[in-house]
């Protein structure tokens, strides 16, 4: 079972990984921890090194484009970022850490997506390929 | 996007690597965010400027643009850093964390920027109405937006730093009118009185915006006008617990008449609401507890108003402690308040603030004050217990009998 949605490309870069749907807006500061490459959203720990993360949007400190970069530098950052409304912070954070960062241009149910274990940034069809195993970019 | 001549040689590396990189970032964010050229700036602002929150990967993004001799091209200012810049010692600050930080404020010296170190950079120079600034200090971004009429978005740390070495920023977001207009009306109602002088208040009603609306515009009906420090207040808390960059207050906002009459959806904040997060009864304090002012650093007004009420106490029942710029210090020592505060006991900090230094972590039992910003920074930054207080009878709460 598969689901392709187009995608804005913000910022470049093919990767394919597990997918992690965090279902709330992520305080870079304070939240990622850079030195674990892990997300605490509500109290819930997210492992997110060099998986796929699916965010809603970002909130919180403008310092946070550097947790992303910290978290590259470290090799904890996760592969790609989907980002339902991305901001400066996030897409400068992005920029400087070199990784991609897609907007999905069709709406998106991040309770149903959810159910995927995959995804696949996919610049050549600017496209995410959802899915339930591994598969080719 | 279209770029100039000028702008093109930046962006095919012409000028240098790290002002294409720079020239590459805005230009990426702009395009996604739908502007169509690069637009001049009169002032960035910088955050991002602390080693304890940027760490060793921000220090190398620094040196590398730093050791690229890349320059500041328009007015540009700092936030607070870790620490004082002089009494580090006294804080309790390792050499270490020191000599970082001390070489972090060397390499932004060296490249151009003021030696600001606040939060407050309208109190250095005043926004001018409707002109572009990219700042990045989110309480900041609030008092441009909401106060002066300059237009700025919420930049991000390093976006703003690559804006002070090109002097320009995308033409999108916040620097669009049509992206300027308010998106809910805010009612207060019986809370007005209050909050038109109170900052406790203010802070209270800015944090329940920020989480009820997240990155709307607000416009809030007023028939009296609030001071300064309310509107400061209100924006800090506004812009931490949510991503509020621009709110139009009545009779303070210069834009606030555009867009008086316009049909919103309303809502509005109770007196109950307002209870919950807003300490109403005098705490009762101890030598393991603060008093915290100047988050936002503190203003000269605010530092009085201290001082008006405690400056005949026999001695203070608990810590109090005020962070401010460099530039509120040297006025507060010209007028001689200054020494009589320190002489009381009170702890004045420059240069940085007890949410960004690590000389503030866990370091009281409870911090009360009237900051909505340090009400959701310092737990989760610092793990301090925090409370919010309605400051009336700061005198009661702070002197010993």
């Amino acid at each position: 079972m598969q689901r392709i949605v187009k995608a804005k490309i913000i910022v470049e870069g093919n990767a394919e990984s597990e997918l992690v749907v965090i279902r709330h807006p992520v305080s870079l500061l304070g939240e990622f921890n850079p030195n674990q490459g892990t997300i605490l959203s509500f109290g819930v720990k997210i492992v997110v090194k060099n998986k796929i993360i699916l965010i809603p949007s970002i909130r919180g400190s403008t310092v946070g484009s550097y947790v992303l970069y910290a978290a590259k530098e470290n090799n904890t950052a996760p592969s790609g970022i989907i980002a339902l409304s991305p901001d400066p912070i996030l897409i400068t954070g992005a920029v400087i850490s070199n990784i991609p960062l897609y907007q999905p241009l069709e709406k998106i149910n991040l309770e149903e997506i959810s159910k995927y274990n995959y995804a696949c940034l996919d610049q050549k069809n600017s496209s995410i390929v959802f899915s339930m195993n591994k598969t080719q970019i | 996007m279209y770029l100039t001549r000028e702008e093109e040689k930046i962006y095919d590396g012409e000028r240098g690597e790290a002002l294409q990189k720079a020239i590459r970032a805005i230009v990426k964010v702009g395009e996604a965010l739908g502007a169509d050229r690069l637009i001049p700036i009169q002032h960035a602002h910088v955050s991002g400027i602390s080693y304890y929150n940027i760490g060793e990967a921000g220090y190398k993004f620094i040196k590398y643009l730093y050791t690229s001799s890349v320059k500041t091209v328009v007015y540009s200012t700092l936030n607070p850093l870790g620490m004082d810049l002089d009494k580090w010692e006294e804080l309790g600050i390792n050499k270490d964390f020191a000599s970082k930080q001390t070489e972090l404020v060397n390499m932004l010296l060296g490249m151009g920027f003021e030696k600001s170190f606040t939060c407050t950079p309208y109190l250095l120079r005043q926004p001018k109405f409707r002109e572009h600034l990219a700042w990045s200090e989110s309480s900041a971004v609030g008092m441009a937006n909401t106060y002066y009429g300059a237009y700025t978005n919420r930049e991000a740390g390093p976006l703003a730093l690559f804006s002070s070495l090109i002097g320009k920023t995308y033409n999108g977001g916040l620097h669009l009118i049509k992206n300027r207009k308010p998106t809910v009306k805010v009612l207060l109602k019986e809370i007005e009185k209050d909050f038109v002088i109170n900052e406790g208040v203010a802070s209270a009603v800015g944090y329940i915006i920020g989480e009820k609306i997240g990155d709307g515009i607000p416009l809030i009906p007023l028939r009296l006008k609030p001071t300064f420090d309310v509107v400061k207040a209100y924006t800090a808390a506004a812009g931490a617990a949510g991503s509020i960059a621009l709110s139009y207050l009545e009779n303070v906002s210069p834009e606030y008449s555009l867009y008086a009459n316009e049909n919103l959806e309303k809502i509005e904040i109770d007196i109950k609401e307002i209870k919950d997060i807003l300490v109403d009864a005098l705490p009762t304090l101890n030598e393991n507890d603060a008093y915290f002012i100047g988050c936002p650093h503190a203003s000269v007004e605010e530092i009085i108003n201290l001082y008006n009420n405690i400056h005949d106490c026999k001695k203070l029942k608990t810590n109090v402690v005020v962070s401010t710029s460099r530039m509120v210090y040297e006025a507060i020592e010209k007028m001689g308040i200054k020494e009589k505060l320190l002489n009381l006991g009170v702890v004045i900090i420059r240069d940085t603030c007890p949410i960004v230094s690590p000389a503030f972590q866990k370091r009281f039992e409870k911090v009360i004050t009237s900051s909505g910003k340090a009400l959701f920074y310092l737990p989760k930054q610092q793990s301090q217990p925090t409370i919010l207080l309605k400051n009336i009878n700061l005198r009661d709460i702070l002197c010993r009998e």
